[in-house]
Formats: C-alpha cells, structure tokens, sequence
C-alpha cells in the first residue's frame, strides 16, 4: 500500500468519526432540550398556579374567612411555587399544589355556597388543570431524562458526551406514586 | 399446585408486559369518531358526531374523538383520556387540535381532554363549565346519549369558532346548537340592538317632514330581499364511506374532569 492512499483511508476514518461526533452531539443537544422543554412546562404551570391564587384566595374568604387554615396553606404553596429553582424544590411545589387542591375540594363539601359559585368552580377547573399539566410534564420530564441519561451513559454515545461536557440530569423523585399509577389487579 | 400458581402468575405478567404498558381501549377501524365500548350512544347522535367532524376535520383539521368505556381500568380518568389523546393521535400533527370526549360509565367519571392546539379556544375553566353544565346533569339521570351529545355540541361550537367555521355547515338541519352561546354578551348585544332601533325610529319620526307623509306621497324604499347565498355542502352525497384518520395530535394534560 503506498503512502497516498494511506493518507486517504486516514483522511475517510477522520471524516466518518467526525460525521458520528456531529450526529452523536446534535441528538443528545435534542435530548437534552427536550427535557429543557418539559421543566419549563413545569416551571409555566407553577407560576400559572401560583397567579390563580390570590383569586381563589379572594373567592373562598367571601364565604369562609374563619378557615384561616386554608389560607396558610394557599400562602404556603404559593411561596414554594414562586420560589422554586431546582428540581426537588418544584418537586416539593408540585406535590403542595396536588395536594392544596384536594384539601380545597374537601372544603367546599363543608360550604355548598362555595361549591355553587361559578367563579370559584371556574378557578378550581383551572388549578386543578394546572396541577394535571404538571404531572403529565413531569412524566415526560422523567422520560426524556430516562433517555438522555441512558444514552449519555452507555458505550459510543459516552466519549462525545464526556468530550463536550454532557452530565446527567435529576429525576423528579416522587413520580407521583401508586395513586396516579395504574394498579395491575390479578384477582380480575 | 405453588409452581403451576406461580406460572401462570408469570405468563399473566408477561402478557401485561407484553401489550402496551397502559391498557386503554383500540382505536375504531372505521367511524374512528365514535369509540362506543360501553354502548350508550344512539345511532341518531353517533351519526351527528361522525358527520360534524368529518365537515370540522375537513375545514380545520381539528378532531373531537367521544369514547366511552365501562371501565377505567384502574388508571385515573385524566391518565386514561391523555393516553386516548396521544396513543391514537387525535387532532393534525401540525396543530395538534384534538379533543377527546371520556365517558367512564362504571367509574361515573368523564373528562374532556383538549390537545396543545385548542387550549386557548378551550381552557379548563370553559372544559369544566361544559362538564358541568351540559353532560354531568343527564349523566347522573342515566342519560348518557344526551349528555355526550350536548357536550359534543358545544365543544364542536367553540372549535368552530376558533376557526371561523359557520355553524350551518357543521348541521344544515341544526345550525343553533354549533352556535356558541355567549351568554351574557349576547344579551348585551340584543339590548343594544334594540335601543339601536328604537332610537332609528324615533329620530327617522322626529326628522321627517310631517306634511308628506299625512298627504301619502311619501314612500317607503323598497328593500331588495336578502339574498341567500347556498353554501356548498362538501359532503352532500350522504353516507359515502370516507377514510377517516386521526392526525397524529398531542397534548399536555389540558381541559376538565368530573363526577357524579
């Protein structure tokens, strides 16, 4: 083999390796905006939530100002939403948020005056649909973050990830737990 | 006795894995609109959904998919009716402008799941106050049929809406019920209109030379008839078969749910 045509099998190595580089970087660039892209759904959603507050606040105090119980909590979870910064802080918020809409459902069995009033149930819609984008941007948050990892962690993919400083991202913890879950009942 | 318990515990494992990790129910093979698992819907209201989506889907590329099931299988409603939304694909690729339509009969839960694309016609509050208003009253009475039917209405009106489909021709027969109504701004308008003419009439009286019109030379001005101009019907042949499909829509978790 003469030395020209070394040159060339080198030269067509370099370029194939560089071809798998570029596609190998730009689909974990993809990857990881995507799971860019489902935080700041989250991230939406809570200053959502946390803008129809004050509302909701205003509405129950017309009818159950002594519930000074709930009004703590609305504070509370405000506060969490609007202070959230790193995953397990919007976690927390998140799960506040589920949670304060339950116990705002469970108030107003004890108020039928609330229940009947039409911007209260418009306001509650609305919290309870921010909280169900939430869960569903967090699944899909853990998703792309169960890809990303993967492939940031397995074989080829790892030197580039390594070269261009591709880390592992966090899993949102709780992943909403048996209740959102599908229970699989053997006893059918 | 154990081991054969055990095995068939395996298979039955393996089976669950095997098919989709969610078990929600197959899209339809044809009339993919109408997804009936429980069986409560007319053949008078399945025909209305089919034929005004097949006109929505024509003009704006939106789907309203109604599926009712007996049972939710253990999921949540909201679960269960996104998988519906992003497994079948309702709503264009493009604008992802899919509505699902949930009815759980067993669970007594329903949910109107609306894809990215129609949160703003449709935002939860509005989703919720249809539930409630239109669907959830009829369901608690065991009429299932209308209370799709009427909830369908109003979710067709306001994508129509949002699209500037004129309700004729999503029903020639029943134009009214694809109208959104508006509420309190209708009436504000109607009031309006009518202080409008009541106060044409008296400035045309106040203004008018009273001699003329005591000596009959006056005339009223002819006023040509209004002119109807005959939409086209893109599906006036009837019952054509037609290759419906979902469009590959998405969504996030947006619109309302409700019990009775």
């Amino acid at each position: 083999m003469n030395q020209k045509s070394l040159f060339w099998v080198i030269v067509g190595i370099v370029i194939v390796f560089l071809l798998y580089g570029f596609s190998t970087y730009n689909s974990l660039v993809a990857l990881n905006e995507k799971v860019d892209a489902s935080l700041s759904e989250i991230d939406n959603q809570l200053a959502r939530a946390a803008d129809l507050l004050p509302n909701l606040e205003a509405t129950v105090k017309g009818y159950a100002a002594h519930e000074k119980e709930i009004f703590s909590d609305i504070a509370k979870a405000r506060n969490l939403m609007l202070s959230a910064g790193t995953v397990s802080q919007r976690d927390e918020a998140a799960g506040e948020l589920s949670d304060l809409v339950g116990r705002l459902l469970m108030l107003t069995e004890n108020y039928p005056n609330i229940k009947a009033d039409a911007r209260f149930a418009q306001l509650m819609d609305e919290l309870a649909g921010t909280a169900n984008r939430i869960t569903v941007a967090r699944r899909d948050y853990n998703e792309a973050v169960r890809k990303y990892n993967t492939r940031i962690k397995t074989f080829p993919t790892k030197i580039i990830a390594g070269m261009f400083g591709f880390t592992e991202r966090d899993y949102f913890k709780a992943p909403e737990n048996a209740r959102t879950f599908p229970k699989v009942n053997f006893g059918q | 006795m154990k081991i054969y318990k055990s095995l068939a515990g395996v298979v039955i494992l393996l089976f669950l894995v095997a098919s989709t990790a969610l078990a929600i129910v197959p899209e339809p093979e044809t009339d993919i609109y109408v997804a009936d698992y429980a069986g409560v819907l007319s053949h008078e209201t399945r025909q209305e959904i089919l034929k005004v989506n097949r006109v929505l889907y024509a003009k704006t590329g939106a789907q309203i998919a109604v599926v009712t099931v007996n049972s939710l299988e253990g999921m949540t409603i909201e679960e269960y009716a996104l998988e519906v939304l992003r497994l079948w694909g309702v709503g264009s690729r493009e604008k992802n402008n899919g509505v699902v339509i949930l009815v759980a009969i067993e669970d007594r839960k329903a949910r109107i799941e609306v894809g990215y694309g129609l949160e703003g016609a449709i935002p939860d509050g509005k989703a919720g106050r249809i539930l409630r208003e239109e669907m959830i009253p009829y369901f608690s009475r065991g009429d299932y049929d209308r209370g799709i039917l009427f909830g369908f209405r109003r979710i067709a009106a306001e994508v129509a809406k949002e699209y500037g489909v004129n309700p004729a021709e999503l029903s020639k027969e029943n134009p009214a019920a694809y109208r959104v109504k508006s509420g309190v701004s209708a009436e504000v308008i109607g009031a309006v209109f009518v202080i409008l003419i009541i106060l044409f009439f008296l400035i045309t009286a106040l203004l008018r030379p009273r001699k003329y019109s005591y000596y009959g030379s006056y005339r009223e001005p002819d006023f040509d008839p209004p002119i109807f101009i005959p939409l086209p019907g893109p599906f006036g042949g009837g019952d054509d078969d037609f290759d419906d499909r979902f469009g590959g829509g998405s969504g996030g978790g947006g619109g309302a749910s409700g019990g009775w």
